[in-house]
């Protein structure tokens, strides 16, 4: 890691901090931000299903209008909880991954969220001949198996960091001379190994994940680009407000891997072990696994409680 | 350590986990009377709901498209929708002074089409008439899951009939979470993530879910 980069790190974290803090203020002293994230939210709503009967009318030239309308409703959509964010950031925030990877597993997950909404709409009303009222039923098995994926990937960020920080004491009881030693000059290896590195079977699990529940949103826009017989259209649409809520999540994903560096650059810095560093990020990892395993399984009983909303 | 440990609760503070679906993904406009009785107290609220063009097209997938099929079909998602809203008490929530108020099931049901959007309208009549003046008179629509937002069309204030001479007005309050909903909501303070945590996407107490932080609240308001 070169020192621009830890700077450049740092600066977007203290960019990113500060609007954290006054959006935070703002919440508790009154609700101007969430009043302009829902007020807009809203509104581009409303005019996206204006946007789509424009395409209908004369077909080229709004289907631009759609789509910026359809990913600047993704950005806003997108900002505040959901347990997509929650798992992605808590990954991110303690495996070593980079800012690019990080975005990938945002692009992937956003485009397949969009894609089962796609799916779902097809098979339903296209395959089946169904009303999609009906095809709930297994909307949510997929979510219920969306929600099992949800809580084993939390169980495997326990176990994994349970298990790095396991093997890390084993081998400092052999070799422990070679840690301590190495404070003022850089040594990259050890500094990319402090946290777990990437794992692909992990990053597919975390998109399935995330990705598999369809977007409602989606899938209202979908059927009635249907009614209005756009059918290609409503699917654009679809992955523009996906392409949107991407960007949000990716934000959130870029302060996750550059607040795990300037952690570690900062406790380098302060002379923390290196040993130390790494279980600080171990732990962190069985904290934030735990956490997603619970909402895993809440998630997954209240599925089985299947209170159906009153007006779906 | 003590910087990883800050970094890492800055982190987890942005993604904080509140997995209800906590984003609105259909709206409501929302249109209210408030029914006065001869004697100045309050009988019954009439709302109006204006669903979203997306809603509304999942919504009538099921009516027919000729006219008189479509009379039918509207009165069956009528009837069905109240039904089913029953147990939420039509999405409302009514208090004097933060107390709830008791509602009996919903009449007039009606549901029109306009060709774009759909709209119900019904009446909740209260279980007893309330003298808005024994106390802070306010009611909440929302939906408790979030997942409809509910807000009132601009510039289409509360109407009261028959309360003309009663000396009271209407005032809408924007959705503040730390004000005087705080207060209407009561116990606010139960971290909503929590509520959902429990897999209870549908709390007992409406006034502490997600929905009811981004609620407008009515306020009537009499001359003493």
């Amino acid at each position: 890691m070169t020192r621009a980069r830890v700077w450049g790190g740092l600066f977007l974290c203290g960019v990113a901090g500060l609007a954290l803090a006054w959006a935070a203020w703002r919440y508790a002293w009154g609700s101007d931000l969430s009043a302009f994230v829902q007020s807009t939210q809203r509104n581009l709503h409303g005019k996206l299903a204006e946007a789509m009967r424009a395409v209908r009318a004369d077909q080229t030239a709004a289907l631009w209008n759609l789509v910026v309308l359809g990913f600047g409703y993704g950005v806003f959509h997108a900002v505040g909880p959901g347990h997509g964010k929650f798992v992605i950031s808590t990954y991110l925030a303690t495996t070593e991954a980079g800012a690019w990877r990080g975005i990938g597993l945002t692009l992937a997950s956003s485009f397949l969220q969009a894609a089962t909404a796609i799916a779902v709409v097809e098979v339903t009303v296209r395959l089946l001949g169904l009303a999609l009222r009906d095809a709930r039923v297994g909307a949510s098995a997929i979510e219920t198996a969306s929600y099992v994926l949800l809580a084993l990937v939390g169980l495997g960020l326990v176990v994994g960091a349970a298990r790095r920080a396991w093997r890390r004491r084993s081998a400092a009881a052999h070799d422990h001379h070679d840690h301590g030693t190495d404070h003022g000059h850089a040594h990259g290896p050890d500094a990319a190994r402090l946290a777990a590195p990437m794992n692909w079977g992990q990053a597919v699990s975390i998109v399935l994940a995330v990705g598999l529940r369809p977007c409602s949103g989606a899938v209202l826009v979908l059927l009635f680009a249907k009614i209005l017989n756009l059918g290609l259209v409503g699917v654009a649409a679809a992955l523009a407000i996906s392409a949107g809520t991407a960007v949000t999540v990716a934000g959130l994903a870029l302060l996750a891997v550059h607040g795990r560096r300037a952690a570690l650059f900062f406790g380098r810095r302060a002379g923390w072990a290196a040993g130390w560093l790494a279980l600080g990020l171990d732990l962190a990892a069985v904290v934030g696994g735990l956490v997603i395993v619970m909402i895993g399984l809440s998630l997954f009983l209240g599925a089985f409680g299947a209170i159906r909303h009153p007006l779906l | 350590m003590k910087h990883a440990i800050w970094a890492l609760i800055l982190v987890l503070a942005v993604g904080c986990p509140a997995p209800a679906g906590s984003h609105p993904h259909a709206t409501i406009d929302l249109r209210s009377k408030v029914v006065f009785d001869d004697a100045g107290r309050v009988v019954a609220l009439k709302l109006d709901w204006l669903f979203d063009e997306f809603y509304s097209a999942y919504a009538m997938e099921t009516v027919p498209t000729d006219a008189a099929g479509r009379d039918k079909g509207l009165a069956e998602l009528t009837r069905r929708n109240l039904a089913s809203l029953d147990e939420y008490k039509y999405f409302s929530d009514l208090r004097l002074d933060g107390v709830p108020v008791d509602i009996k099931p919903a009449t007039d049901g009606r549901s029109a089409w306009d060709g774009r959007r759909l709209s119900m309208s019904f009446t909740v009549p209260l279980a007893a008439p309330i003298d808005p003046r024994a106390g802070r008179f306010t009611f909440s629509v929302y939906d408790p899951t979030y997942y409809i937002e509910v807000l009132y069309l601009k510039g289409d204030p509360i109407a009261l009939m028959n309360g003309a001479k009663t000396g009271c007005a209407a005032r809408v309050l924007p959705p503040n979470p730390s004000s005087e909903a705080r207060g209407l909501a009561g116990t606010l303070g139960k971290d909503e993530t929590a509520t959902a945590t429990l897999g209870k996407l549908f709390s007992p107490d409406p006034s502490t879910s997600f929905g009811a932080l981004f609620a407008e609240t009515a306020v009537i308001e009499c001359r003493r």
